[in-house]
């Protein structure tokens, strides 16, 4: 029996004081880890919610604005790309291949994105991640067919062979529904936890051919041509993403888009502009950091009391050792000892409670959230946390460790109760 | 050499300067039983703790078993307490989160000497704690009680037995019995010399309840040799 039983016997004596501060610890050590593995969780699937695009080039306007509408789904473009340039571009020999979009109409409230086959072809999510399908198959570019992310066929209970009855507009109900041409639902694509999950993919041309005869929409019109089926050239697009052949070129070609004297066009990289756009949330993840130290330093400070508040009980624990030949310094180690015992099980069940609840709730935040989250927490970040909170605890218990050893030096062994 | 031997001592709480003891000679030879008389406030349990080496005196030399307990450094002197000192305290010396044994016992985890003299005689610390349990009259039945569910007399042969554990050379008691009730207290004190005078350690034993005075072969009144007290001075 050396020291460190001694206080672990010690501390089972007072087993329900001893209990609280475990709890204490694990519960600040949860909410560390919880919440240190959400946010870099949600940052990582943040950043690549597209992921192995080179460019992505729409008209001219801000970086930020281009990104949330092409890939977030937020805002409305202001102006179009004329399909001269995205033919022009994607002719490239440098391009490997690209994916026009056209934004604009929207089914039930979801974002309709008139696309083309390459979208299940060449879009990347996550790490580097294709689209992939839980039912039916992309569409091809001859068709009225349509493809839904996952949260659009689970809330709209769709099912294959479905009509959508795409609606000119963004409004949750749209005004002028495209009712003559509805397309067939043969797809339906795998959760993504990108807002991919929240389109309705339909053929471009199918677009193009819907708008026939409308005008007043932010799209350039196309005239209706009766000659022209639903495979008709678009005159515009929204924008389009780039795959370059050769990755270091990206930042050529998007100086030479930008700089293109024929269209005012805008030619981002995704990767920096998601960064940009993750700056301005950086204040509310460094808050939250911040409640959460706060927590774990409350948490400390209640063990801190709880050892405290015993000292003045233990006084005769400490002469009789004394008594016996304990030395100054072996009763310090022994509250030493004691906080350490204390952090090393609240850590320890934290770090249990964190992998418990992230193996109950993520698939529940995964369908309910999009959130993706592995129940392997462990990152440098969350191992620094941990450290940190066992080296803060050990300078905590330094503070009774010296109190203990300094009453135990003045009482001898005179301790009269 | 003697078990203990004080010369010319003072002893002044730090930061006063009136002496609570001042003792120019007192001695307890090997193997003696010396009973010390003292009422209370009269500067005994600053005496022991002086002989623990808890306390350091303020002049002159205390030797315990030939060694300047004075003079040693603070880590020395616990070493020493651990390695020649067996105690028993009024009350309250046992520690509550240990069993009975590990109680015994806890002397031989601050001295390996004590182990080892421990070890020679029972094999292992546990089975010397057992034995020196049974040989102070403790029951079987009361061994794997918790300590709080003993009674006062039972947990004072407990610490018996732990100042015993080791065959420690100088064993101190400091009012051991006076909680326990009289019946009892005979008991203990033929437990407690038959078992000294078995492991031939000097004892000094420290009371104020003159009808134990028979059972030693000296007897000291502290006021007596304590000269801060005869001149009236208290702490």
């Amino acid at each position: 029996m050396n020291l460190l039983t001694l206080a672990i016997k010690s501390l089972r004596n007072r087993w329900f004081t001893a209990l609280l501060c475990v709890f204490t610890i694990s519960a600040s050590t949860t909410l560390l880890l919880g919440v240190e593995h959400i946010r870099a969780s949600t940052r990582a699937s943040f950043q690549s919610t597209v992921s192995g695009t080179d460019l992505i080039v729409g008209a001219r306007t801000g970086a930020v604005p281009l990104l949330l509408y092409t890939v977030f789904h937020v805002g409305e473009a202001t102006n179009n790309v004329s399909w001269d340039s995205y033919q022009r571009y994607a002719n490239l020999p440098s391009v490997s291949w690209t994916i026009p979009i056209s934004l604009g109409d929207s089914y039930q409230g979801y974002r309709v994105v008139g696309t083309t086959d390459a979208m299940f072809l060449h879009y990347r999510f996550g790490a580097k991640r294709t689209l992939e399908f839980v039912e039916g198959q992309a569409f091809d570019n001859t068709e009225s067919n349509a493809v839904v992310g996952s949260a659009v066929a689970t809330k709209l209970k769709l099912s294959l062979g479905a009509k959508l009855a795409v609606s000119h507009g963004l409004g949750n109900v749209g005004f002028i529904k495209h009712q003559h041409a509805q397309q067939t639902l043969v797809g339906i694509l795998a959760p993504t936890g990108t807002p991919i999950d929240q389109s309705v993919f339909v053929n471009l041309a199918a677009i193009e051919h819907m708008h026939e005869g409308f005008d007043g929409s932010a799209r350039a019109t196309a005239m209706p041509n009766p000659d022209e089926s639903a495979n008709a050239t678009p005159k515009a697009i929204t924008a389009f993403f780039v795959g370059l052949k050769v990755r270091p070129m990206a930042l050529g070609l998007q100086r030479k888009i930008n700089d293109d004297p024929a269209e005012p066009l805008l030619a981002i990289l995704p990767t920096a502009t998601l960064q940009q756009l993750w700056q301005l949330v950086a204040v509310a993840e460094q808050s939250l950091s911040l409640v959460t130290i706060a927590v774990v330093a409350t948490g400390l400070l209640g063990m801190l009391m709880a050892i405290w508040a015993t000292l003045e009980q233990r006084r005769r624990e400490m002469a009789i050792l004394r008594s016996v030949g304990a030395r100054g310094h072996q009763i310090f180690s022994l509250l030493v000892l004691e906080s350490m015992t204390l952090t090393l099980a609240g850590l320890a069940l934290g770090a249990a409670l964190v992998t418990i609840l992230l193996t109950l709730f993520a698939p529940l935040l995964a369908s309910q959230y999009g959130l993706f989250l592995s129940a392997n927490w462990l990152s440098t970040r969350t191992a620094l946390g941990l450290g940190l909170i066992f080296v803060a605890s050990m300078v905590l218990a330094l503070l009774p460790a010296a109190a203990a050893y300094n009453r135990a030096l003045a009482d001898g062994l005179s301790v009269k109760l | 050499m003697s078990a203990v031997a004080i010369h010319d001592l003072q002893f002044c709480y730090r930061g006063t300067q009136q002496p609570v003891l001042a003792i120019q000679n007192f001695t307890l030879a090997r193997g003696e039983k010396l009973f010390l008389k003292g009422a209370s406030g009269s500067g005994k349990s600053t005496l022991l703790q002086l002989i623990a080496g808890v306390l350091k005196p303020s002049l002159g030399d205390i030797e315990v078993l030939g060694a300047p307990i004075s003079t040693l450094s603070t880590g020395a002197r616990d070493q020493f307490r651990a390695d020649h000192l067996g105690f028993v305290f009024q009350l309250f010396n046992l520690l509550g989160f240990l069993n009975l044994v590990d109680n015994v016992v806890l002397p031989c985890r601050f001295s390996k000497l004590r182990a080892n003299n421990a070890r020679m005689s029972g094999g292992t610390l546990e089975t010397a704690a057992m034995t020196l349990l049974e040989a102070l009259g403790l029951p079987k039945s009361a061994i794997t009680r918790p300590v709080s569910q003993l009674s006062v007399g039972q947990q004072q042969r407990v610490a018996l037995a732990r100042a015993l554990i080791g065959t420690p050379e100088l064993v101190i008691c400091d009012e051991p019995t006076s909680a326990i009730d009289v019946a009892h207290r005979e008991r203990f004190m033929q437990l407690l010399l038959a078992q000294v005078a078995q492991s031939g350690a000097a004892l000094l034993f420290v009371s104020h309840d003159p009808a134990l005075e028979r059972y030693f072969d000296r007897s000291v009144h502290l006021e007596a040799i304590n000269q801060a007290a005869q001149s009236g001075i208290k702490s």
